[in-house]
């Protein structure tokens, strides 16, 4: 096993990101404040860690209005879901080494 | 990045997902439904010179009415009353178990139909142990996603009230009860539930 292999997705290991993505692979898609307040996370954390995932495609964000007040959904994209996977088998990996 | 710190991270995230399966309901509310439960037989015996002993136009279907519309407001008070100003909001989380409490609300309208449809055919005696039916359905489908606890209780409403069904009949009674018991296994659910969320 070469250390290319085990090298972990920057992306997914940081600690909130790995929170918001493990959230998002269970339930596929979550509103804004609901996944605030599930992990805990200020408006500033949400923020800049959900800027990275959606530029790194992992998660994408659609935006629309209910009774007539903005709604932010996010969902988890299916190279996100490819790529935890992998991070989790990497992990796994190391676990059993 | 070392084992010990890999195996952390693994439980780190098995944590998160387990709290998304998580939080249905507040156990708080729970306790505060069984207490109601518990002062049913006592209200019902207040009241019945006022609406439940007296046979309103002689119909068992008005009377049955007026005690759902009752009851429910008793319940909307009494939880809105003990709802903390600033409490969060318990949403479900998860859409696919969204999706599977869907069926919540069709378990309790057939709940308050089956009860007037038997009150109007004159099979009074079958409500409540109908209703424990129900609501062991009910509890059974909140059980797979709260703990064991709901879905031990939510197995006895389904067996006690094919048990009630046979025996309702034979004592007009009973339905205090099973009330009482009612009472005691919300609470007992509810506190297991406020454990279980911390």
């Amino acid at each position: 096993m070469t250390d290319i292999e085990l090298k972990l997705d920057e992306l997914i290991h940081q600690p909130v990101r790995t929170k918001i993505m493990a959230y998002l692979i269970n339930t596929k898609q979550c509103d804004y404040t609901d996944l605030k307040n599930a992990l805990g996370l200020s408006d500033g954390h949400m923020s800049t860690h959900m800027k990275k995932l959606i530029a790194g495609d992992y998660v994408k964000v659609e935006k629309k209005f209910e009774k007539n007040k903005p709604k932010t959904t996010y969902l988890i994209t299916d190279k996100g879901k490819k790529n935890f996977k992998k991070y989790i088998e990497t992990l796994t990996m190391i676990i059993n080494q | 990045m070392k084992k010990e710190e890999a195996l952390k991270q693994i439980e780190a995230i098995n944590a998160v997902i387990n709290s998304s399966n998580k939080i249905l309901f507040s156990g708080k509310r729970l306790i505060v439904s069984g207490i109601i439960l518990l002062f049913v037989p006592l209200i019902e015996y207040i009241t019945c010179y006022f609406t439940f002993g007296v046979k309103i136009l002689g119909n068992p279907v008005i009377n049955i009415i007026i005690q759902i519309i009752f009851f429910y407001l008793v319940f909307f008070v009494c939880i809105h009353i003990s709802k903390k100003k600033n409490e969060v909001k318990k949403q479900i989380k998860n859409p696919i178990i969204a999706k599977a409490f869907g069926i919540h609300n069709t378990i309790i309208i057939a709940m308050f139909a089956s009860a007037i449809v038997l009150a109007a055919i004159g099979s009074g005696e079958l409500i409540f142990p109908l209703i424990y039916i129900f609501l062991g359905l009910l509890f059974n489908l909140f059980g797979r996603f709260t703990n064991k606890v709901v879905t031990v209780i939510s197995w006895s409403y389904i067996i006690l009230g094919l048990l009630y069904m046979g025996v309702a009949s034979y004592s007009f009674y009973l339905w205090m009860v099973f009330m009482v018991y009612l009472g005691i296994s919300y609470i007992i659910m509810g506190a297991s539930i406020k454990n279980s969320q911390g």
